[in-house]
């Protein structure tokens, strides 16, 4: 880390290997757009290297996710950009999966879990943007409040208010999850 | 649902959570549990938020496309602290737009409190004329010889106005004053003459008026004075910005 922070481009490239699953997975989740998302990563890395002499320490993680967050939320805010619907054309079109990949097991198992995967994805599309953040980094890549603080910016009572309204908002957004889960016979809310 | 929930349970939105993500106090925890225990809307809600996380961790992650590392390294941004004379000038910068609002601050207080002028408006020349006519005939009856105010230049007809008494001022008090002023030679030929070229010129300015309210007075007040060294400093220091910029870029 310290030859990375010195500007070794092999060990900062180390450092891109190991969080580049999480700031890419970040950027798409905010982006909803495959494309748009692997370029705000790659934008990130170069942003990130060229401002090591901005880095003060602290966790790297949240150091590199913030610069993709902050990203992926300029190109938000941009009047240029305009939602694009590359998630629904992956799930609509011919490669149904998407970039998410299908957990092994039975087809009817694998059949009901890209459908619950679908819901879910598209319930937390229609979160306003700060949500979808705050969400993504709580409860989809499982970070704790502090983290999620830094990385977003937002103090520790705005991420807990964030949290739980997205959470709200997706319990009600999740009513078909709730009705596919009462079909098959698991108790439901 | 939201709304009711927000307005009756409001104070308990940060403990929920805080369950939820298993990172609340004991304290609030036995809080929460009494509360729980006496509300099914947020028992309920509770449920469902447990219910929200477990599906959204179950979630799968998304395999990067490719290898984001960095083909080669890009030029780094240096964030280097400010020189000695970089912070020179920025003060100094500081400093002249003091300087400049202190200027701007005495120049408007100067115009506010400036005296008016003591040259009264209502004075024409028609009112004049028949007494410097008067002086004029007066120097005629002392043998001089006579020239009437319509024959003089407009800029000297303008100056003998100027020269005149208040309007009020008896006929006789503005003869001699006129006399005074116009005719003090001894009545030769061309005294009149004589003496109207010789005023100055422009002679609204108060210090020359005769009236009894005018300022004569060279003594500068103690406002021009702050005046005064306001614009040497800020005129000294946007020099000396000047030459430390133009100093700096040269070394740079």
């Amino acid at each position: 880390m310290t030859q990375a922070l010195a500007g070794d481009l092999v060990a900062f490239n180390a450092i891109v290997e190991r969080y580049q699953y999480l700031a890419y997975n970040l950027s798409l989740r905010m982006l909803r757009d495959p494309s748009l998302a692997e370029d705000v990563t790659q934008e990130a890395f170069f942003s990130a290297y060229r401002n090591l002499s901005g880095y003060r320490g602290g966790s790297l993680k949240s150091w590199l996710l913030a610069i993709v967050a902050n990203r992926s939320r300029d190109i938000l805010r941009s009047p240029a950009h305009k939602r694009t619907s590359s998630l629904e054309a992956y799930i609509e079109g011919g490669d149904p999966g998407g970039p998410w990949h299908q957990p092994d097991g039975l087809p009817e198992e694998q059949a009901e879990h890209a459908e619950t995967s679908r819901l879910v994805r598209e319930a937390i599309d229609h979160l306003p943007d700060d949500q979808r953040l705050v969400v993504t980094l709580v409860d989809l890549q499982q970070m704790d409040y502090e983290e999620a603080s830094r990385i977003t910016g937002a103090s520790l009572g705005t991420v807990k208010s964030r949290l739980f309204r997205g959470r709200q908002r997706l319990k009600e957004l999740l009513r078909p999850v709730w009705e596919l889960s009462a079909d098959a016979g698991r108790p439901s809310l | 649902m939201i709304g009711i929930f927000s307005n009756r349970h409001s104070q308990y939105e940060m403990l929920l959570t805080e369950h939820v993500d298993s990172v609340i106090s004991v304290a609030n925890d036995a809080k929460l549990t009494r509360h729980l225990a006496a509300c099914a809307d947020c028992t309920a809600d509770l449920r469902k938020q447990l219910a929200v996380r477990t599906l959204l961790r179950a979630e799968p992650f998304v395999a990067v496309p490719r290898s984001f590392a960095l083909p080669y390294a890009p030029r780094t941004i240096h964030v280097s602290e400010p020189s000695g004379i970089t912070k020179l000038l920025r003060a100094m910068q500081v400093v002249t737009a003091a300087a400049a609002m202190v200027l701007v601050a005495l120049v408007g207080l100067s115009v506010l409190l400036a005296s008016p002028t003591t040259v009264t408006p209502s004075l024409a020349a028609d009112s004049l004329a028949p007494s410097v006519e008067s002086a004029a005939s007066a120097s005629e009856k002392a043998g001089g010889t006579s020239t009437s105010i319509a024959s003089y230049p407009p800029t000297n007809r303008q100056s003998l106005i100027t020269t005149a008494p208040p309007p009020n001022v008896d006929a006789d008090a503005t003869e001699r004053v006129d006399s005074t002023a116009l005719a003090p030679a001894p009545a030769k030929d061309g005294a009149i003459i004589a003496a109207v070229p010789s005023l100055p010129q422009g002679e609204f300015a108060p210090k020359t008026t005769l009236s009894s309210d005018s300022t004569v007075t060279n003594d500068r007040s103690a406002l021009e004075w702050a005046l005064l060294t306001a614009s040497f400093t800020t005129a000294l220091l946007a020099l000396a910005v000047v030459a430390v910029t133009w100093r700096s870029h040269a070394t740079t």
